[in-house]
């Protein structure tokens, strides 16, 4: 447990990194550095998108496993790693 | 505020209220005063009036128009029109707040109701009696108007048209939402419904945990007594705070506050989980490789965008040679430890492994070995604790998860880097005695490969694992050829057969420097003396280097500052370096190009590169002032050098603008190294990174 608020603390404390959020499958949030309301929304809008990669990669390939998947914007980038019962987000800024 | 509606002739038509005094428990029936009228007839002729007044005054105290009015539980009906309304409302508001009501036993009841029915245009008409003078002119009139409203149909004078009201053109204007799923409950709660589920509830909620589980994200503090017939909603619900309250008891909400745990603990184990683990760590060099992404990019040699605008900007200019720093290894358990050693894993080469001093080098204490990964440059993939400062290590090509470190009081240790905190074999500290160990590895072609360590009491030992168990046999004893008595380091060179064709014996020959300047050549199957000797070296021999790619060639180091090149054949040096009066820790061959070494002086690291000058060093840099350098690395396949430093860091450095001029004096140096056996050697050297050499005979 220890370790892994440790690791947490580490990957916020990163160059650029906003936000980490820890949720599980379902939805809620376990763990995160943003507050509330924007917790809520990247969970709720990050979830369907995970539900379709994982269907797509299974479709395309059923020994292929989902690793991370990484949304690049023109402001920041959004990397999501994900496993069956949890999935974890990160909010980064990229370097200029 | 008081507002009086006066009709054309000034009669007062203020629109009367509505019974304003209702439910008096008073019996004086007079009192027919409507609150408002106390209100608002500013007079006090209300008060000084007789009878009325008095029972007014009686009934509401002491009063003036603004003193408390005692309402003792009158609902009052207040009805005007909208504006009046108003001001009555705040007017009473105003009253009732600013002053201390007497204790009201109830409350009293401000009721709203419709106003009557206000005309807004009323013309009534005129009537006029039959025996007015006008009479007739009115009748006359009246007929006129029937008669012209009757012809308007049929006359010139007017017709009917009909007009066109434009309608605005209808835009279709599509718009996609989400259908709004409905899902229909319908649940009867009878009685022995209730009684059920919550008997059922205490009894056994543990088994049916999993199924609020389930539960637990449609509807957060729902506590559903009637559970039993509630159906699964098919949309998720993402609100952590979405609250079906239902009315519960508090058996059911302890029952709930239970439930929360239980499901929260789940939620905790789920981060303690393995495959958590591994999703952190995945996430951080994500993360990390972002940040980095432009150093490692240069490490790799990948052109970077910028780069090559100033490329083709300078491209006729002879650049100074410089060292350009991209990332730094450091983790703050590595910070204040010495640097002894580095070594790149033999298959995976993105892989470093890192040995520490730990504490001071004057008292050894528990050192310390990282293994870093290029991948997360943040933070070091495995630590491990050894209970003596590290002095070498080396990795295992044939086992390439096994790293071999020997210590400072002797031991050595075998550790299986790919587990996280073990040791793999143990280490075995009583036969090896002294000091400076350095594990050798050969890596012979057909053979298997054997750990051999070197140790400053003269003793070259070969480890062997024999079921489990750690073992050693001394191959050769170095006698001293001098009986100076004092302490000697026993430092050691690899030899690498390339190239093919030369056979040793058995895995090699080996060279061997004792302090006092000499070195030795030895070879293992001849264990009772040296083969060669080399002298040259006035004071001790720091380090010796086989070159990688030139399988006869090495350079040698000592503490009077000056590297000297030596072929194996020939007892005297073939070149010799000198730049700067320091002791030389440690000199390394450049893995891509076979003409350039690097060298490490206390406080600066030297590039030399043999193409372009022997007499100087091609790029010099100076170590930040009160660190000092003591372990260098090349990286193969990359323009890069690893520094490590007394603060614990290792520094990755780029060497940019190197090999940008003609090379020259090639021919010289071919001609000294060339030896009669036809060694030949040519360097290409004109394109980054290649070499070739032709080796005959051999």
């Amino acid at each position: 447990m220890a370790e892994v608020d440790e690791i947490v603390k580490r990957l916020q404390a990163q160059k650029g990194v906003e936000g980490v959020i820890i949720a599980n499958s379902e939805g809620i949030a376990i763990r995160s550095t943003l507050e509330d309301q924007h917790t809520v929304q990247y969970v709720a809008l990050i979830q369907p998108l995970l539900v379709k990669a994982k269907k797509m990669l299974q479709e395309m390939d059923p020994s292929d496993d989902f690793t991370y998947l990484r949304v690049r914007t023109e402001k920041n980038e959004i990397i999501i790693t994900a496993d069956k019962e949890y999935f974890m987000v990160a909010i980064q800024k990229p370097a200029p | 505020l008081c507002l009086q509606v006066f009709d054309s002739q000034g009669s007062d038509v203020t629109p009367l209220p509505l019974v304003a005094v209702v439910d008096d428990p008073d019996p004086k029936t007079r009192e027919k005063s409507s609150l408002e009228e106390v209100l608002f007839k500013k007079g006090s002729s209300i008060f000084k009036s007789s009878t009325p007044t008095d029972v007014v005054s009686s009934r509401y105290g002491d009063i003036q128009t603004h003193k408390p009015i005692n309402m003792e539980g009158h609902s009052m009906f207040i009805g005007t029109p909208d504006k009046i309304f108003l001001e009555i409302i705040r007017f009473v508001l105003l009253l009732l707040s600013e002053f201390p009501r007497k204790p009201v036993a109830e409350g009293f009841d401000i009721i709203l109701s419709e106003t009557d029915t206000i005309s807004l245009l009323d013309l009534p008409p005129t009537l006029v009696s039959e025996d007015a003078e006008d009479a007739d002119a009115v009748k006359q009139r009246n007929r006129d108007y029937a008669e012209f409203c009757s012809s308007k149909m049929g006359s010139d004078n007017f017709f009917e048209r009909s007009s066109q009201t434009l309608v605005g053109e209808h835009k279709c204007k599509y718009t996609q939402t989400d259908t709004n799923k409905s899902v229909n409950k319908g649940t009867i709660a009878t009685t022995w419904d209730i009684y059920d589920s919550f008997s059922m509830s205490t009894e056994n909620r543990e088994t049916r945990e999993s199924e609020r589980v389930d539960y637990l994200t449609r509807t957060r503090n729902k506590q559903d007594v009637s559970e039993v017939t509630m159906s699964r909603e098919t949309g998720k619900s993402f609100s952590e705070n979405q609250a079906y309250f239902f009315g519960v008891s508090s058996a059911a909400e302890t029952d709930a506050d239970l439930f929360m745990l239980k499901t929260e603990s789940n939620l905790e184990k789920i981060l303690s989980s393995e495959a958590f683990m591994k999703s952190v760590s995945i996430m951080e060099r994500v993360i990390v490789l972002n940040i980095f992404q432009p150093k490692l990019a240069a490490f790799r040699g990948l052109p970077n965008e910028e780069d090559e605008e100033r490329i083709t900007e300078e491209k006729g200019h002879y650049l100074t040679p410089t060292l350009e720093p991209l990332w730094t290894f450091v983790s703050p358990l590595t910070r204040g430890h010495n640097i002894t050693c580095m070594t790149w894993n033999k298959k995976n080469p993105d892989i470093l492994a890192v040995g520490y001093v730990g504490g001071s080098s004057g008292n050894p204490q528990p050192g310390l070995i990282c293994c870093w990964s290029l991948k997360n440059l943040v933070w070091s993939e495995r630590v491990f604790s050894c209970h003596s400062s590290v002095t070498c290590l080396e990795f295992s090509s044939s086992n390439p998860s096994h790293l071999a470190i020997g210590m400072y009081d002797g031991s050595v240790a075998i550790y299986n880097v790919q587990v996280g905190d073990d040791t793999a074999c143990i280490a075995n500290s009583r036969d090896c005695a002294k000091r400076h160990t350095q594990p050798l590895q050969l890596s012979g072609e057909e053979r298997e490969e054997v750990l051999v360590s070197v140790s400053g009491d003269g003793r070259i030992t070969k480890w062997l694992i024999l079921h489990n168990d750690f073992n050693c046999v001394d191959l050769m004893i170095l006698k001293r050829s001098s009986g100076q008595g004092r302490k000697q380091s026993i430092g050691g060179g690899r030899k690498q057969s390339i190239g093919g064709g030369r056979k040793q014996s058995i895995g090699g020959g080996r060279k061997q420097s004792i302090g006092g300047g000499h070195m030795h050549k030895c070879s293992l199957s001849n264990s009772d003396h040296f083969l060669d000797t080399y002298c040259k070296h006035p004071s001790p021999v720091t380090h010796i280097e086989w070159s990688p790619i030139y399988s006869d060639v090495f350079l040698s180091t000592s503490s009077d500052g000056t590297i000297q090149l030596w072929k194996v054949d020939t007892l005297n040096p073939k070149m010799s370096f000198t730049s700067v009066q320091s002791i030389v820790d440690s000199v390394k061959w450049s893995p891509n190009c076979g003409t350039v070494f690097a060298a490490i002086y206390r406080h600066r690291v030297e590039v030399w590169d043999l193409c372009q000058s022997i007499m100087r060093p091609t790029l010099v840099h100076h170590a930040e002032p009160g660190v000092t350098l003591s372990s260098l690395l090349f990286a193969k396949g990359s323009d890069s050098i690893l520094v490590g430093d007394s603060r614990g860091e290792v520094t990755v450095y780029k060497l940019k603008n190197f090999r940008v001029g003609k090379p020259k004096k090639v021919n010289k140096l071919v001609g000294k190294l060339a030896t009669q056996e036809n060694l030949i050697i040519c360097w290409i050297s004109f394109s980054l990174k290649c070499i070739c050499k032709h080796q005959a005979n051999l």
